[in-house]
């Protein structure tokens, strides 16, 4: 059933077994999870069922780094969170994304990707895709198309796009229905309570921006706000202990990573006639349960011994044919063109889009600022940063990439910068991942591998603030398959 | 134009030489013999093949890496310069007994180059040592300057 929090009595106090602060993707999978598991529910959402520019005014936040989208706009506050406006991109981390490389400091999850299997398959039914099947080849034969004659070095991958599933459109009815779970729209949690001790959290107190204030008690506690905003209430939440909950070890809030994205500054020039369909966002075989084709869109990445070997991050590149003439450098791509194509037919252009990995980087961070929003709770300061040593290894990886293009008598790639320097200036995702990053030292980590804080045996988080490194993958279906697997966790501990 | 200077021909002999490039080397001597060295004498062959490796049209463009490529370098549009700069492609060029074969030839270098990291960047483009090669030499070649 749907509550709204603005209609409560001033300090009322709620109770269930499961408290859920957030209803964006992984708060309503959570819950959508739960119902009929015998527990009661409540989630506490800061948005209603529509966008309103007020609320959206809560996540206003200071930009100290890399400038980055708007935090206004760009989380929703609102039933279903984000997913009210995001594109779709799906694929899973890759398995050498959780293993530890030596060569990238603070990587290594708790957990593999065998162990995250069995929810990304539930995920891809929360998000409407298709089968949780990701070889390339395979996906390209089943549609008849052909895969870019590309050597060992490179790994081809693909996308898969959600319609995209709406949450509060496809799921919202399910929870407004569902008896065991009550949705308290309009409420803010600004403050976790903790026990005496300090190890168990006690109650989540929450506000509406009409003045009421009420508070949840519960046997657990799910924060499920986003990669910004769960570091945030843990950082706000100042009422016993002074660096805020769950932060004995300053981890909470630092780490924080995007997938910086890099458009268009790579010409690339086709010698032959290439059947490029699968490398376009095309209806595919993969259908979902109501029958309708799922989209896909080819990508190239580096294979994972290369990237072993030469100390990469992983990144994924798409592309769009576009005119040669449109470029005008130096060297224009008409100009390699003539040269790829060795006066022999026409070539053909085509932008780059990067996607990449970043080191998690503990001086990339969010932190509090001494202004308040209209909660009275301290906004935020976001500090991103990329390390220096990204950038070479990304020049790297690109270079490597150019010349496996080139081998195969493809193309020629264009990489901004030179040995000493890489100029792509780096455009944000709108991912916000690793604020409270998973692991098994609660020196460099806020979380376990079950989701549950280090320092409160009672309180959880989802989302993609517990990754504890980024991959190249957008991560809409990492953030779902863990939030079903801290469902399950739930279930058998509450 | 191409500065003359005096001391061409002996380089020249030199640089060949010393890249055992024996029908370039030839193909300067014939010249010397046929003919007085003229301010505008090239090494023929080297530049037909890189002209022939390239295609037809779009000299423009050859011409655009190639000065690129030399500016890179650092070094002057000179058939000595160049023939230096180019020496690993005019070596290629010249251990292949036909133009069809060094072509050939060509075709492999290029892909090995890239498999194996000789790559030049020129306004960020990533090229193979070699075709750049290919393209100051075919800087040599009539009309290509």
């Amino acid at each position: 059933m749907f509550v709204d929090g603005r209609t409560l009595a001033d300090g009322t106090a709620l109770e269930a077994d499961v408290c859920i602060a957030g209803a964006g993707a992984a708060g309503m999978s959570i819950a959508l999870d739960l119902r009929a598991s015998g527990l009661s529910v409540i989630v506490l959402e800061s948005g209603g069922i529509q966008r309103d520019p007020e609320i959206q005014r809560l996540s206003v936040g200071r930009m100290d780094g890399i400038d980055t989208w708007d935090l206004r706009s760009m989380r929703v506050r609102a039933l279903g969170g984000t997913t009210g406006h995001w594109e779709g991109w799906c694929r899973p981390l890759m398995p050498q994304d959780f293993e530890r490389r030596e060569y990238i400091p603070n990587s290594g999850w708790p957990i593999s990707y065998a162990e995250l299997v069995p929810w990304y398959r539930r995920a891809c039914e929360t998000l409407q895709l298709g089968s949780f099947t990701w070889n390339a080849a395979a996906r390209a034969k089943a549609m008849g198309n052909l895969l870019l004659p590309l050597g060992a070095a490179i790994d081809q991958r693909y996308y898969q796009f959600s319609p995209p599933t709406r949450f509060a459109r496809v799921y919202g009815g399910a929870l407004e229905k569902a008896n065991d779970v009550r949705v308290v729209l309009h409420s803010n949690v600004t403050d976790v309570r903790l026990e005496t001790g300090g190890t168990r959290v006690s109650s989540f107190t929450c506000r509406t921006l009409t003045g009421v204030t009420f508070n949840v008690q519960a046997n657990r506690y799910v924060l499920a706000l986003g990669g910004i905003e769960n570091a945030r209430v843990l950082l706000a939440s100042r009422s016993q202990q002074t660096e805020g909950v769950a932060n004995g070890h300053d981890v909470v809030g630092r780490y924080f990573m995007e997938h910086p994205h890099y458009y268009g500054s790579i010409g690339i020039v086709h010698a032959l006639a290439l059947d490029l369909a699968f490398y376009k966002r095309i209806p595919s075989d993969l259908k979902r349960a109501d029958g309708t084709s799922v989209r896909v869109l080819g990508a190239l990445g580096i294979a994972a011994d290369v990237a072993r070997r030469e100390k990469l991050l992983n990144f994924s590149v798409t592309f769009q044919p576009v005119t040669a003439e449109s470029d005008t450098g130096l060297l224009a791509a008409t100009t390699m063109q003539r040269l790829v194509t060795r006066g022999r037919g026409e070539g053909q252009a085509a932008e780059l889009s990067v996607r990449a990995e970043q080191s998690p980087l503990a001086e990339s961070r969010v932190t509090l600022t001494d202004e308040l929003d209209a909660l009275g709770m301290r906004r935020l300061a976001l500090n991103w940063r990329i390390a220096p040593e990204d950038d070479v290894q990304m020049r790297r990886a690109l270079v490597i990439l150019a010349g496996e293009l080139a081998v195969a008598g493809i193309a020629r790639a264009r990489v901004p910068g030179d040995a000493s320097r890489f100029i792509w200036r780096p455009s944000p995702g709108g991912h916000h991942m690793g604020t409270t990053r998973m692991g098994t030292d609660p020196a460099v980590s806020v979380v376990d591998a079950n989701c549950r804080t280090h320092q409160s045996e009672n309180l959880y988080i989802a989302g993609s603030s517990v990754f504890t490194t980024s991959g190249d993958s957008s991560p809409t279906l990492t953030i779902v398959a863990l939030a079903h697997r801290l469902a399950d966790t739930l279930k058998t501990r509450v | 134009m191409t500065p003359y200077r005096p001391a061409r021909r002996e380089f020249l002999m030199r640089a060949l030489t010393a890249c055992s490039a024996p029908f370039l080397v030839q193909s300067v001597q014939a010249q010397g013999r046929q003919t007085r060295p003229t301010p505008g004498a090239k090494p023929q062959r080297g530049a037909q093949v890189a002209a022939r490796f390239l295609g037809a049209g779009g000299r423009d463009s050859v011409e655009a890496i190639g000065e690129a490529y030399l500016k890179q370098l650092g070094i002057d549009r000179t058939e000595e310069a160049i023939l230096a700069a180019a020496a690993g492609t005019l070596q290629l060029i010249a251990r292949s007994p036909t133009e069809t074969a060094a072509v050939t030839a060509l075709v492999q270098a290029v892909r090995r180059d890239f498999r194996e990291q000789r790559s030049v960047q020129l306004d960020g483009w990533i090229l193979a040592r070699t075709e750049v090669e290919l393209c100051i030499l075919a800087l040599l070649s009539p009309g290509g300057g």
